[in-house]
């Protein structure tokens, strides 16, 4: 984990309980906990007190970069705190309150990270009819089973500010096609299982 | 033997056997028992076996398990006699010697000792493998149970399942303060913008989605350039991109902060009719001005309404409307030209800023140059007297002017020196001194290597530890190691006792040997003499007669006792073998086995009337 000059700049004062007091230290915080997760509640820096306001923001960008950076690296508390008070000059009882929050909200931090990015499509259903084919416009008689395969997926839609929509995969195949597609989705299921024993 | 028991017993548990704890040797394991303790070594052993775990109640079903056990026992290589007899009519001597012998074959485990993973890649694998454990082995959940796309368990674990709540990594530029600045060159204008107008991160955004990219995106981009920067001289390009990109943002943050105060601005005039539009909410959401045009449009709408008194109102409303706005856009118009008289006005107020030491300067330097007019003006009227008297004055000034010099030369010399003294221990000083920085620096890296390390030992010791409890529960060791040297002592010490019996015997019978050659001698001695003597002598003969009826019993006699030792030895032979028949107890066996055969005779029966019956019932339905 690392942590740009900027950042570190920001983190100074955070660092000694005489530039910012514990009491609007705790609230900036939680304050960024709230942030990151995403919960409703949200204060304004105002109510901090009065405080030079430049050094306060740039607390607050640099604390919030530092709650993102360690749950996206998925920083030990001992590594985190000894980071903290090695290379920043925070006081020990200062690092303790941040690293105890950071370890109390790791999880949910983790969990409100990984809705950044893009997933597959997921399955919430299928339907499938299958149709003897006797004959079609170009041979008299083909005498085929078809299966008609169609799957119900959720995905995000772009376009409508990544609303979940449910999309239709439809695809038509024969009895060995189907047998074929089942080996290998079994195969799949298979070679989970085996990592999930690992 | 109890040992030997204790053994077979703890091993046979530790696989998966269910023995009860009052079962503390052989002697008491049932027929049943025996045969589900095998099975299960088996399986161990060749899973593909696949025997039932349980004696079948049927007679003949047992023999076909008996006999199919004692079939796979040879197959792995058992040396000894054995069948289904073995299993089923158990005795004490035989179910041990199968039971150590398949407890040995067992698959050791030390030989599958977990190898802990020590790399990166491995602890990933592992890691990822306890996920997926997680996630196959919990239920189904039905998308409305999960918060936002993630499902979270009692643990306080949790994974991602379906696929809403996503959003993309999209990010934009953000301004953090430099607030602590080494080189002092943050302007009191930065200062001013960093207090007054910027926004804080949380508002730099346009969507709350983009905070945590950017913020990402801040520090590995601030990090790369450094990267790049410390690797290469500055390329010119990344210098210049820097300011236009900060002005550009600059200009926008100016903008928006200033319609936040229009917006104010506007909320106390309007303060009857806009209001209820206008709350507090959409203030912080940025006030815009098409928020306005869009409350006109709303109140065109209204307007349509046929009823005149409505009308009349909308009518009143509309022009206190239009006048607001009229106003508003006065008041912009007012502000802008007071901002961009401001600007001008600062500009030239910098400009005469600067321009004032200058004129300072100048103006001392005009007044030096009046007083020295003016000094000369003043001696102008005495003028040959006053030159002579400023040439003398000249002249002693000079003398003074070389002997101050000399003055300074005595003083400048040892000054000097000490300058150069000084100057060297100040460089002496500073070279230490960044040789115990670069000292401290070394012994900084080092803790925090030694730190990570004892990281690592405590990770390893905490691992180790709990291994060593996993694993220590029930082990005798020491105790059995224990037993073991006893065995051992004992072993010897019967060995050496065992060899002097072996050499009294010998001594015994180089005795007998030589004895038995000085009594042959002897007596073809006797004899011949006597012989010899017997001739002439009636008494020699008859104690040659003597001699050689003596000589028959005694040989008689030896052959007694020897053949009674042979008795000896062989009714200590046949009491063993007694013993040995007795502890089958082939009576109980016997009977057990006839019982068995009578069961299996009346199974036999039973089946014949069962098959009888159906064949005379299928005979009937032919009639």
């Amino acid at each position: 984990m690392n942590l740009s000059d900027d950042i570190s700049q920001g983190l100074k004062p955070l660092g000694n309980s005489s530039a910012i007091n514990d009491e609007c230290f705790m609230k900036l915080l939680d304050m960024c906990v709230s942030v990151i997760l995403e919960s409703e509640e949200t204060r304004r820096l105002s109510q901090l007190g009065n405080m030079k306001l430049d050094v306060l923001k740039a607390a607050y960008a640099s604390l919030l970069s530092v709650l993102i950076e360690a749950a996206r690296h998925n920083v030990d508390s001992e590594v985190l705190s000894s980071m903290l008070a090695q290379d920043h000059n925070f006081s020990s009882s200062r690092a303790e309150k941040l690293v105890k929050c950071y370890v109390e909200n790791r999880t949910k931090l983790q969990a409100s990270l990984s809705h950044i990015g893009k997933h597959p499509p997921h399955i919430v259903d299928a339907n499938w009819t299958l149709d003897y084919c006797i004959k079609d416009s170009s041979l008299d008689h083909v005498g085929k089973l078809q299966y008609l395969i169609q799957i119900q997926a959720e995905t995000c839609d772009e376009s409508m500010d990544f609303k979940k929509i449910t999309k239709k995969i439809k695809f038509v195949c024969t009895v060995e096609e189907l047998q074929d597609f089942v080996s290998k989705l079994k195969d799949a299921v298979k070679h989970v299982e085996r990592l999930a024993v690992v | 033997m109890e040992e030997v028991d204790n053994i077979i017993i703890h091993s046979l548990r530790k696989i998966g056997c269910d023995i009860e704890d009052e079962i503390d040797s052989l002697k008491l394991f049932s027929p049943e028992l025996v045969v589900q303790a095998a099975v299960k070594c088996l399986d161990i052993i060749q899973p593909q076996l696949g025997l039932p775990h349980s004696l079948p109640p049927s007679m003949s079903a047992r023999f076909r398990l008996g006999a199919s056990l004692a079939q796979a026992c040879v197959d792995l290589g058992y040396p000894g006699e054995m069948g289904y007899q073995t299993f089923l009519y158990s005795n004490e001597a035989d179910v041990r010697r199968v039971f150590m012998f398949l407890i040995e074959k067992l698959p050791k485990e030390a030989e599958k000792s977990i190898i802990e993973p020590a790399g990166r890649t491995e602890i990933l694998v592992k890691q990822i493998g306890e996920v997926l454990k997680k996630q196959l082995q919990s239920p189904w959940l039905p998308s409305y149970c999960w918060r936002r796309g993630v499902r979270w368990r009692e643990d306080g674990s949790w994974s991602r399942e379906g696929c809403g709540h996503h959003q993309p990594f999209s990010s934009c530029d953000l301004n953090i303060p430099k607030t602590v600045n080494l080189k002092n060159d943050v302007s009191q204008a930065w200062c001013e913008y960093y207090v007054r107008y910027l926004p804080l991160v949380t508002d730099q955004v346009a969507n709350r989605r983009q905070l945590v990219p950017s913020l990402i995106n801040f520090n590995e981009k601030s990090i790369a350039l450094k990267e790049r920067l410390s690797l290469s001289v500055p390329s010119e390009s990344i210098c210049i991109k820097i300011p236009q990109r900060l002005l550009t943002c600059l200009v926008q943050d100016v903008e928006k902060s200033s319609q936040l105060d229009f917006s104010q601005q506007l909320m106390y005039v309007n303060d009857s009719g806009e209001k209820s539009k206008l709350n507090q909410s959409a203030l912080s959401d940025k006030f815009q001005n098409s928020q306005v045009t869009t409350a006109v449009q709303n109140l065109d709408d209204i307007r349509t309404d046929p009823t005149s008194v409505a009308l009349m109102k909308q009518k009143q409303e509309e022009e206190q409307l239009e006048k607001t706005r009229e106003e508003v856009e006065n008041f912009v118009e007012v502000t802008k030209e007071t901002l961009l008289s401001v600007k001008k006005l600062s500009a030239k107020l910098a400009q005469l800023n600067e321009d004032l030491p200058g004129e300072e300067k100048a103006l001392k330097e005009l007044e030096e140059r009046y007083a020295v007019k003016k000094r000369t003006y003043d001696l102008l009227p005495d003028a040959e007297a006053n030159l002579s008297k400023l040439q003398s004055m000249v002249e002693s000034s000079a003398q003074k002017l070389v002997s101050l010099a000399a003055q300074w030369e005595k003083h400048r010399a040892p000054l000097l020196e000490q300058y150069r003294g000084a100057k060297e221990r100040n460089s002496n000083k500073a070279s230490e001194s960044q040789k115990q920085a670069d000292a401290v620096r070394a012994l900084k890296e080092k803790a925090r290597e030694l730190s990570d390390e004892i990281r690592c030992k405590e990770q390893l010791h905490s691992q180790l530890v709990a291994e060593y409890e996993s694993i220590s529960k029930d082990t005798k060791r020491s105790a059995y190691t224990r037993r073991i040297m006893e065995i051992i002592g004992n072993i010897r010490k019967q060995k050496e006792e065992i060899d002097k019996v072996i050499n009294d015997t010998r001594e015994l019978q180089k005795e007998i040997n030589n004895l038995t050659g000085r009594l042959d001698r002897s007596f073809t001695d006797a004899d011949e003499r006597i012989f010899r003597d017997a001739k002439k002598d009636e008494v020699a003969r008859r104690a040659y007669k003597l001699l050689a009826t003596l000589h028959s019993d005694c040989s008689e006699l030896v052959q007694m006792v020897e053949e009674t030792g042979a008795t000896v030895r062989e009714i200590r032979d046949l009491e063993e073998q007694i013993e040995i028949e007795s502890a089958k107890n082939v009576g109980a066996n016997l009977e057990r086995v006839s019982a068995d055969l009578k069961q299996m005779k009346q199974e036999n029966a039973a089946l014949t009337a069962q098959l009888k019956s159906k064949l005379q019932s299928n005979n009937v339905k032919t009639v």
